[in-house]
């Protein structure tokens, strides 16, 4: 199924990857992105995600964060990832991968 | 201050002045002893802190495009609307900067303004920049063509424009050359950023390169004699063994997730991409009829194609593929551990305190990852202590010092049992799981006793960690919903006292006494159920003006508040208890 929009959220914090008009959009700044570098970061977003399960939840801290990844398909179905104070084992290198795609861009 | 080493010692006293102008001199004694038993630690994410600095330079940047703009008697929004601020609410900067929010920024070279230097080559780019800016000046609002620009250079009027233009130019180059000079200021905390990035990319190549030579000689023939260095291109291409590769696809978990037609369509076609890639480094196409598998009679298909001798002795035998995910699990565990024992904060921390273990460590070590900000049970001498995690995540920039009190706030509140109203062996919030069932309310009362202390700071000219430029003043949405903390604030005007005392004795009788165990209890639900609608977007259909299931929803929460808070009075006046 093709991908039209992966959003990654992090408390406030919240990126926007539209594979459609080929833009991604970070604090409010929109950054025109090449294909290539798109089809690129779908590869490994993909590879990162693929053993993901819906919910990772620990609730035995005091404050801490909440995230989710939404993953939007052309077909309009989608897949949703999310966590409070846990996460899978390979997250952040989802976080590199999306630091890498903003520095590409910047 | 400095933002690699934040210095909350020096902090206290002025915690303490703001929590107890906040709480009431009656709790100063109080608020001091449990702030000075915390234990601090500030651990920095190269990752979060860059993103820290772009926006730093961002905002940095718009200030000198301000101060340049007056140049052109255009005024943009003040310095407070910096952050919702972008190239498209000006059209003006479009004409003079082309994106003028980065042209500090990037000190990129084409800028309209550029293309009137001194010397410069007429080429079709240059006359295009030129008239970007001249049709933004011209007078006449005509819009003046590329093929009647060079017959427009020889009139006075043009010649005016130049001159205008090139005053412009000097004072850009002059607040440039400033920006520049700032840019300085970062040095430090950037080469923080680029030594931790690169320490993190060579432990990763290093583990990739472990791996490799663990696994070389368990590789099928095929594909040991290409060598470990076309192997590891093929296997990990521009990724390391972070990610995974084509053999983790070959494991019994991942081949039973076709077997059993367990996972989606999507996740299976994923595999099989991945076989596929695999297959096809060693010159072997598979079939594409193999490549779609909806039943089970696709399932037996395939397997039996990877089953074929020719083709079997070219992928790695289910064993060795579950072999290698181990061991690249166990390198990848390794990989970490070994980044962060060995950030500098980390070492400093465990060189002040030899008596922490190293599975403390590893434990705070996975904490770090996450960019936990948080309060922690810790001990000392028997005695329970709060330790508070702080770094600056993707989220903090403009509101670090916010963050900072909000935890503080917390550490007032803190007992072995939990914080202020939110207990450790509370049940789930029968509305979100993911929250224990007082924790909404404990963080609303939190936050807005924590953006009075904040207040009372700023108001006396006190910028705890940003300076003032900086700090972002609407905090209403920040952490949780202005429309959960307005649920509180009639329990707040009312009841002030009584909920203070509750929230810093971690003593809910201190309220529920007064107000009525139910009410109290009712209350919260009412609190969970509207957080639980800001979470399925109640705000944004709120600004849209919906009238759906979410939004009446909310509408008959705020009315079961109203009845919650007439029963409050209620049970308050019938007990005769003075406030």
């Amino acid at each position: 199924m093709d991908v039209k929009e992966i959003i990654f959220t992090k408390n406030n914090d919240k990126l926007i990857i539209d594979f459609l008009k080929q833009k991604v959009i970070y604090q409010d700044i929109i950054y025109i992105i090449e294909k290539d570098l798109l089809k690129k970061y779908l590869k490994n977003f993909m590879n990162i995600t693929f053993n993901w399960q819906k919910e990772y939840i620990n609730n035995t801290l005091i404050d801490g964060y909440s995230w989710e990844v939404l993953v939007l398909f052309n077909d309009d179905s989608f897949k949703k990832y999310k966590g409070h104070n846990l996460t899978p084992d390979n997250f952040e290198v989802l976080r590199r991968l999306n630091d890498n795609l903003l520095q590409g861009v910047r | 201050m400095d933002l690699l080493n934040i210095d909350f010692k020096s902090l206290i006293p002025t915690l303490v002045q703001a929590y107890t102008n906040v709480y009431g001199d009656e709790y100063q004694d109080l608020i001091t002893e449990k702030i000075n038993k915390a234990y601090f630690i500030e651990y920095n994410n190269y990752l979060s802190l860059n993103n820290y600095v772009f926006n730093l330079k961002k905002v940095m940047a718009r200030k000198y495009v301000i101060r340049f703009l007056k140049m052109f008697n255009i005024d943009i929004p003040p310095f407070s609307d910096y952050y919702s601020l972008n190239e498209n609410d000006i059209p003006a900067i479009k004409g003079i900067f082309n994106n003028a929010l980065d042209a500090f920024l990037f000190l990129r070279n084409d800028i309209p303004l550029n293309a009137f230097k001194e010397g410069i080559v007429l080429d079709d780019n240059t006359i295009d920049l030129r008239l970007q800016l001249i049709n933004y000046l011209k007078s006449d609002n005509k819009e003046l063509t590329k093929e009647k620009f060079l017959e427009f250079m020889n009139s006075s009027e043009y010649a005016n424009l130049v001159k205008k233009i090139n005053e412009c130019y000097q004072v850009y180059q002059s607040l440039l050359k400033e920006y520049q000079e700032w840019l300085k200021s970062l040095e430090r905390i950037e080469n923080y950023i680029k030594s931790e990035n690169k320490r993190m990319n060579d432990i990763l190549a290093q583990a990739t390169d472990d791996y490799m030579e663990k696994i070389m000689h368990l590789l099928p023939e095929a594909l040991k004699q290409k060598g470990e260095n076309e192997v590891k291109n093929i296997l990990f291409d521009e990724t390391d063994i972070s990610y995974d590769c084509d053999l983790d696809f070959f494991k019994s978990e991942t081949l039973e997730k076709i077997r059993t037609l367990s996972v989606s369509k999507d996740s299976i076609e994923y595999i099989l991409l991945n076989h596929y890639h695999y297959l096809l480094s060693l010159g072997i196409e598979i079939p594409e009829e193999l490549l779609t598998i909806n039943n089970l009679d696709d399932v037996n298909r395939y397997f039996a194609f990877l089953d074929r001798e020719d083709i079997k002795k070219l992928i790695p035998s289910e064993e060795n593929a579950n072999y290698f995910s181990f061991l690249k699990g166990v390198l990848n565990k390794e990989a970490s551990k070994k980044f962060y024992l060995n950030k500098p904060e980390v070492k400093k921390y465990m060189s002040q305190n030899k008596k922490v273990t190293e599975e403390e460590i590893i434990y705070l070590c996975e904490l770090f990852e996450n960019e936990e900000i948080c309060v922690l049970y810790g001990s000392e001498d028997g005695k329970t202590i709060p330790i508070l995690l702080y770094t600056i995540d993707n989220n903090s920039f403009g509101i670090l010092s916010y963050t900072l009190l909000h935890e503080v706030g917390h550490i007032i509140d803190f007992s072995p049992y939990g914080s202020g109203f939110d207990y450790n062996d509370s049940p789930a919030s029968s509305y979100n799981k993911a929250f224990r069932r007082y924790e909404k309310f404990n963080e609303t009362l939190n936050d807005i006793f924590c953006i009075e202390a904040l207040n009372y700071l700023q108001e006396n000219g006190i910028f705890l960690i940003e300076p003032e430029d900086l700090v972002i003043k609407d905090l209403s949405n920040c952490n949780t919903s202005h429309l959960t903390k307005e649920i509180l604030y009639p329990l707040i005007t009312k009841y002030r006292a009584l909920v203070i005392k509750a929230k810093v004795t971690n003593n809910k009788n201190e309220l529920t006494n007064y107000i009525g165990e139910d009410n109290y209890e009712n209350l919260v639900d009412c609190l969970n159920k509207i957080d639980d609608l800001t979470r399925k977007g109640l705000e944004n259909r709120l600004n849209r003006g919906l009238n759906d299931e979410i939004v009446n929803e909310y509408y008959r929460a705020l009315d079961d508040a109203k009845q919650i808070y007439a029963n409050i009075d209620i049970y308050y006046n019938s007990k005769g208890i003075k406030k």
